[in-house]
This record gives C-alpha cells, structure tokens and sequence, in this order.
C-alpha cells in the first residue's frame, strides 16, 4: 500500500513503477475521452491479483483507476485477442 | 465531435473505459478490438460494480485465438468510453493473460452503438454520440 496526499498527473505515477499494477484514486478525468488524467496511488504491486483482491473490498474513493504501469507488450510479444 | 488521439508505436490501440454502479467507478485500460463481437472486462471488476458473474445465468461461448472458451454474460448498470455512455450494456467476463497490458477489450457491440472513425493517418479517432 502507498498512500500520497498530492494527487498526481496518470503519466508521472506511471513512470514511478517499473512492470507494476497500480490502483489509483482519480482526482480528474477527461470526460470527453473518458481518459483518467489525475490521481493519488492507493495501492501497486507487481501481481495483477493482488490489486483485483483489493477490489473486492474497495477502498473508500469512489472513482478508482486500474493500470498497469507499461502500455506496451513485453519484448517478443504481439496481440492476436 | 470528441477525438482522441491514439499512440501509433504501440501494438494495440489502448483506451480507457469506465464502468459504474451506484458506489464505484472503475477506469480500466482496454484495448479497441473491432474482431470482438464483445466488449470484455475482467472477472473481479464485474464483481466490484456489483454484477457477480457466478450469478450469471447467461454464458456465451468465445472463439479464441487457440480456444474456445465458455464464459459469463453479464450486464453493467453504466459502461462509458471515448465520452460515450451505455446504460446497461452487455458485457462478457473473461481475464486476459497477466502479461497483458490492458485488462479488457472494447468489442463491436460498444463500436456498433456509435459512429467511430479510425484515422490511421492523423493516428486520431473520432466517435460521435450514440445513433
């Protein structure tokens, strides 16, 4: 658990975290986009599990942001969902 | 006419999408996938806003890439992306391999419900309001 006062643009707290699951509590949001823009880390961890286990008893902000820390497959890996 | 602008180095075309009950709005990174007849969250999320899968009576079978997999159809009281809001959309529940960067896929049937436009040339979409 991390807990922050300053909320904190999406990308900066993406670039704290190496290949980490982040639970972000967002302060503002793109409504056009629907993009997060802003927010206080609640939670990370390496394991995706271990922050949808945490979902399960959410924490008291109402709006929460799931992320993983990379937008980019690991090297070697491409998508056919 | 809300556009976005989508990051052409990355393999996927990532977006984000919010799903909401009375007491929660969950943000989840997914992945625009026009060869998904369905929109796909993951399992906990789906229990988080309240929409347990296991209560499901509704089961679908997906054509995989490697398999076909029978999993939860379930409905979402609220599902928003790209600035367009569903009322209890369909959805189906499914966890996408952990090596995954995105947790979900954002298929036809949220595409479908608008007018989309992928400008692989300006890297830009542009979706209206539902029709």
């Amino acid at each position: 658990m991390e807990k922050t006062n300053k909320a904190e643009r999406i990308e900066t707290i993406k670039k704290r975290f190496h290949r980490e699951w982040l639970l972000i509590a967002v302060n503002e949001i793109d409504k056009a986009t629907t993009t997060p823009l802003s927010g206080k880390v609640v939670a990370h961890s390496p394991h995706r599990e271990d922050i949808y286990q945490l979902l399960l008893k959410p924490p008291k902000a109402k709006k929460l942001l799931i992320e993983y820390s990379e937008d980019s497959f690991p090297k070697g890996y491409a998508a056919a969902f | 006419m809300p556009k976005f602008k989508f990051n052409p180095r990355e393999s996927i075309i990532i977006c984000h999408a919010e799903i909401t009950n009375q007491k929660i709005e969950l943000s989840l990174k997914m992945a625009l996938d026009t060869g998904a007849t369905y929109t796909m969250i993951p399992i906990e999320v789906a229990i988080a806003v309240g929409c347990d899968p296991l209560r499901s009576r509704r089961r679908i079978e997906i054509i995989t890439g490697s398999s076909v997999e029978y999993v939860p159809l379930i409905t979402v009281p609220k599902f928003r992306a790209f600035g367009v809001e569903i009322k209890d959309m369909e959805v189906i529940c499914h966890n996408l391999p952990s090596q995954s960067p995105v947790e979900g896929l954002l298929g036809l049937n949220f595409l479908k419900k608008s007018r989309v436009v992928i400008d692989f040339s300006k890297n830009m979409i542009e979706v209206s309001v539902p029709i």
